[in-house]
């Protein structure tokens, strides 16, 4: 779902005040205005297609990962996507284990987009880890492992 | 009797109640006990694609307990977004932004229903100060922010200096704005009585050291804890200890290389990680000051802490600080080293001065948690009386 004409405005007036004070302080937002203005409205399931077929390059890849994961793609992630397609893209974004946790369906797509099998068995995965007990666990581990397994299941 | 949805997805999952959860859960239990309200606490529930309606007598029980088995207070009844029910009020005081539920996404739609949308800003830091949050939370902050701003009916805030910030927002943009209403936080802390058996024998030895001033909070830049050490290095080695106790966060490597080359490191200058609660309250009592030097504050909860346990304070000068220690503290300009060892020094050699800051700290009361739970009850009083009036 798409957000209105005259709240786009308003969004986009945070937009754009967030990337000056970022500038201000040396800093830059890593994220396409149109691809993020585009997944506005994005309900938590149902993601149409529809809203960002028209992007292309690092506006597509913003919007897509911002749609899908609510979060910007990390450096690893943009060089991997850097030569691909939009179907390429959305078929790595659907293998991965957030995109099954989430329980994502892509709409009014024209290809052939499901979570793969890897997606899904991080998935179930995440499921059985997601208990407050072992979050607690894992949160007295080291910074570096506590990285290591969010990534796995990103 | 009146409905109110509060989404406390965050809360479900979380394993830390301090901070913003700490807060949904003392607004809780005063909402409920009020009995004013039919209170109805949901999460989202991704198979459903919709609220799961949580026990509320589960969930009241589950704020006292913080347990870890919270399945019990799920219940298999749901509320799809467009279900909730007209004339009720979807108030939103947990960390929403980082839930599956984008507020661009429900506000709309509530809205549509005739449900109120009452969210309760925290700050406005990740507008205003993005340099110190991560980019893809700024972008669901924006979110967050922009459907608050576009679809509240109230919106609440606790401090004056964020409800100046979101009208500096509205004026920017020129677009009119809801009601802005402040309900400042409680801080009826327990003024723990340190079990000094509990402390670590570190924690006393550093006590026990010498004059210390003291920075409580996790390392992170937007503290600003650079400062502190910069003061120390330069301008007051030898003649007070620093002591920061705190996790620490991302980003400060270089902050933590520092400390570990200072010639004073574990002698003069410390680093409390992974303190326990009596460890900070033997820490705060035998401060010599509680020094804040931090660049922007939600709302400055350390300051309180300190002022509980009658400490006397140094914090920079802007305006949440200023809001929030009033008169109690004393205040240096913003990033300036000089000015804060000069204010320290004169602590240090003039004890009339430290007197008076000591007494002005003296049996502080902070707003209690009640008091924050009735304000916030007046508020939902005024909005369903809006209502009622209408003749529309």
């Amino acid at each position: 779902m798409a957000v209105s004409r005259d709240d786009r405005t308003v969004y986009e007036g945070l937009f754009e005040h967030v990337k000056n004070e970022l500038e201000k302080n040396n800093q830059i937002l890593n994220c396409d205005k149109e691809g993020f203005l585009s997944q506005l409205g994005t309900a938590p399931k149902k993601v149409s297609y529809e809203e960002m077929k028209d992007l292309e390059g690092e506006a597509f890849l913003s919007c897509a990962f911002m749609a899908f994961f609510q979060r910007l793609p990390n450096d690893a992630e943009i060089e991997t996507c850097k030569d691909l397609g939009k179907e390429e893209i959305l078929k790595y974004l659907s293998n991965k284990a957030s995109f099954s946790i989430r329980g994502i369906e892509l709409t009014d797509c024209p290809y052939d987009v499901k979570p793969g099998l890897k997606g899904k068995i991080f998935g179930k995965a995440a499921t059985v880890a997601s208990s407050p007990a072992l979050r607690k666990t894992a949160k007295k581990m080291p910074a570096g492992i506590q990285n290591k397994i969010r990534g796995t299941f990103r | 009797m009146k409905k109110i949805y509060l989404d406390v997805s965050m809360v479900m999952i979380g394993t830390n109640f301090t901070g913003v959860p700490r807060v949904v859960m003392e607004l809780a239990k005063r909402l409920y006990n009020s009995g004013k309200f039919d209170i109805n606490f949901v999460e989202y529930n991704q198979k459903n694609d919709a609220f799961r309606l949580l026990d509320t007598d589960g969930f009241i029980k589950f704020t006292e307990t913080k347990t870890d088995k919270r399945n019990a207070i799920r219940t298999d009844k749901y509320i799809p977004f467009e279900e909730m029910e007209e004339g009720s009020i979807f108030f939103d005081c947990d960390t929403v932004w980082k839930t599956r539920v984008r507020r661009s996404f429900l506000y709309p739609i509530l809205k549509k229903n005739g449900v109120k949308v009452v969210p309760f800003i925290h700050d406005i830091i990740g507008i205003d100060y993005p340099q110190f949050c991560e980019n893809s939370d700024v972008m669901n902050f924006i979110d967050f922010i922009g459907a608050s701003l576009l679809y509240a009916d109230r919106i609440i805030v606790t401090t004056n200096t964020t409800k100046k910030a979101i009208l500096a927002q509205g004026e920017r943009m020129k677009m009119d704005l809801p009601d802005i209403a402040i309900v400042g936080l409680g801080g009826d802390f327990n003024r723990k009585t340190t079990n000094e058996e509990n402390v670590k024998a570190k924690i006393k030895d550093i006590a026990a050291a010498g004059d210390y001033f003291l920075m409580v909070g996790t390392i992170e830049p937007r503290k600003n804890h650079k400062l502190l050490l910069e003061t120390y290095q330069k301008h007051l080695r030898g003649k007070i200890n620093l002591v920061m106790a705190g996790y620490s966060g991302q980003g400060m490597e270089d902050f933590f290389e520092k400390i570990a080359n200072d010639p004073d490191c574990d002698k003069g200058l410390w680093h409390v990680d992974n303190a326990s609660d009596d460890d900070i309250n033997y820490l705060y009592k035998h401060a010599f000051a509680f020094v804040f030097p931090s660049y922007i504050e939600g709302y400055g909860l350390p300051l309180i802490e300190a002022f509980i346990r009658e400490v006397p304070v140094i914090a920079s000068d802007n305006d949440i600080n200023r809001e929030v220690a009033g008169e109690r503290a004393l205040f240096f300009e913003q990033d300036n080293s000089e000015d804060l060892a000069k204010i320290i020094n004169e602590l240090l050699s003039d004890e009339e001065k430290y007197k008076t800051l000591r007494e002005s700290v003296k049996g502080y009361k902070p707003r209690t948690w009640d008091e924050t739970g009735n304000n916030l009850i007046k508020e939902f009083e005024g909005i369903y009386g809006e209502k009622e009036n209408c003749i529309c």
